[in-house]
């Protein structure tokens, strides 16, 4: 899942390494609120899910451990 | 047509959006601080048609607008309703998108939307400087006794429709948070320089040297002063208009280039942008 999710991240934005460790894509500058919508979109195509849209909030897409966390919660 | 009293509403509205069950469809990418500065002004409306809930922005001449969608079907439905209750009005709206055409733009253009400008996002990795070479003699941070000034430059020579424009409130925000660099000579401004840092990317927002100006190296030490700034930063964004090929040519001198990134601007009316 974690590829899959980094594979997304490099098609949003191909000019970061999104295997770095980061804690905050936001804070760093990686991504924007114009991603973080293309992200839930991708993201519910990818993996076939419809993420709330409570859960539409920048802390769970501030790294990749937050949005599999996320993910997790719909795959179960 | 209702007034928007709190940011909380944006949220909620996509939630709405969200619990259709389909997809998300929307231009609106809000900065909370603007936003906020819009609502307080009473600037800022909200309408819900079908499965699609609008927002706008009342602008002097126009309205900004919104939209967040569940899909591209229900905008298409929902389009026809609004453009009749705002026949009379300037309605303006950005799109933001990787690719020169879109279903979703053709959603606009089969309701009669026409093409105001387009900009292309322009970008520097990892620059270096050679800060040591280069003279920003002039070059000073804006202080509050310049804002109303400062404003007029940007409502006389921007095009407001094509490049939304800070109103008073968030310039003055902008000159708070030292984000306003100017060039002055006797008193007159010969040019300025709005940019913001963000994690680790400089954004460079607006960059004018008045006419009286040009050809005195304003533009090039207010760009370097910027640069200065901006020396930890390893991305450097700025947006420009397509059209604009001699701006495109300077950025490129500058080490931009331009991205896979547009913005439409479209417009309800038959009027184009003016260079």
């Amino acid at each position: 899942m974690k590829s899959k999710i980094i594979a997304v991240l490099n098609d949003i934005r191909p000019e970061f390494d999104f295997n770095e460790p980061v804690d905050n894509f936001i804070e760093a500058g990686m991504l924007d609120s114009f991603d973080l919508v293309t992200l839930v979109t991708s993201l519910d195509e990818v993996f076939e899910i419809s993420i709330d849209g409570t859960d539409i909030l920048p802390e769970n897409f501030s790294n990749i451990e937050s949005i599999l966390n996320l993910l997790n919660k719909y795959s179960k | 047509m209702k007034k928007v009293t709190d940011f909380i509403e944006i949220n909620q509205a996509v939630v709405r959006i969200k619990n259709y069950k389909k997809k998300l469809v929307t231009n609106f990418f809000p900065n909370r601080e603007k936003v906020e500065i819009w609502i307080s002004k009473n600037q800022f409306y909200t309408i819900e048609i079908g499965e699609v809930i609008y927002f706008l922005k009342k602008n002097e001449n126009f309205y900004a607008l919104f939209f967040i969608a569940s899909s591209n079907e229900e905008l298409d439905k929902s389009l026809l309703e609004l453009l009749v209750d705002f026949s009379e009005e300037i309605l303006m709206l950005d799109i933001v998108q990787r690719e020169e055409t879109s279903d979703l733009l053709n959603v606009f253009y089969s309701k009669s939307f026409n093409l105001y400008t387009s900009l292309v996002r322009m970008n520097r990795l990892n620059h270096q400087v050679d800060l040591l070479s280069i003279s920003t003699d002039g070059v000073k941070e804006a202080s509050g006794h310049h804002l109303i000034s400062l404003t007029n430059i940007l409502y006389s020579f921007f095009d407001e429709k094509a490049e939304q424009l800070p109103d008073e409130k968030e310039l003055g925000n902008w000159i708070e948070n030292k984000n306003v660099l100017i060039y002055e000579e006797d008193n007159q401004i010969g040019g300025f320089l709005v940019y913001e840092i963000i994690g680790n990317t400089l954004y460079l927002r607006y960059w004018f040297v008045h006419p009286n100006f040009r050809d005195k190296r304003v533009g090039s030490k207010l760009f370097y002063e910027f640069e200065n700034k901006g020396k930890d930063a390893n991305r450097h964004l700025f947006w420009v208009i397509r059209s604009n090929e001699n701006a495109i040519k300077r950025y490129k001198h500058y080490g931009f280039v331009e991205e896979k990134m547009y913005n439409f601007v479209l417009t309800n009316k038959n009027i184009r942008y003016e260079e």
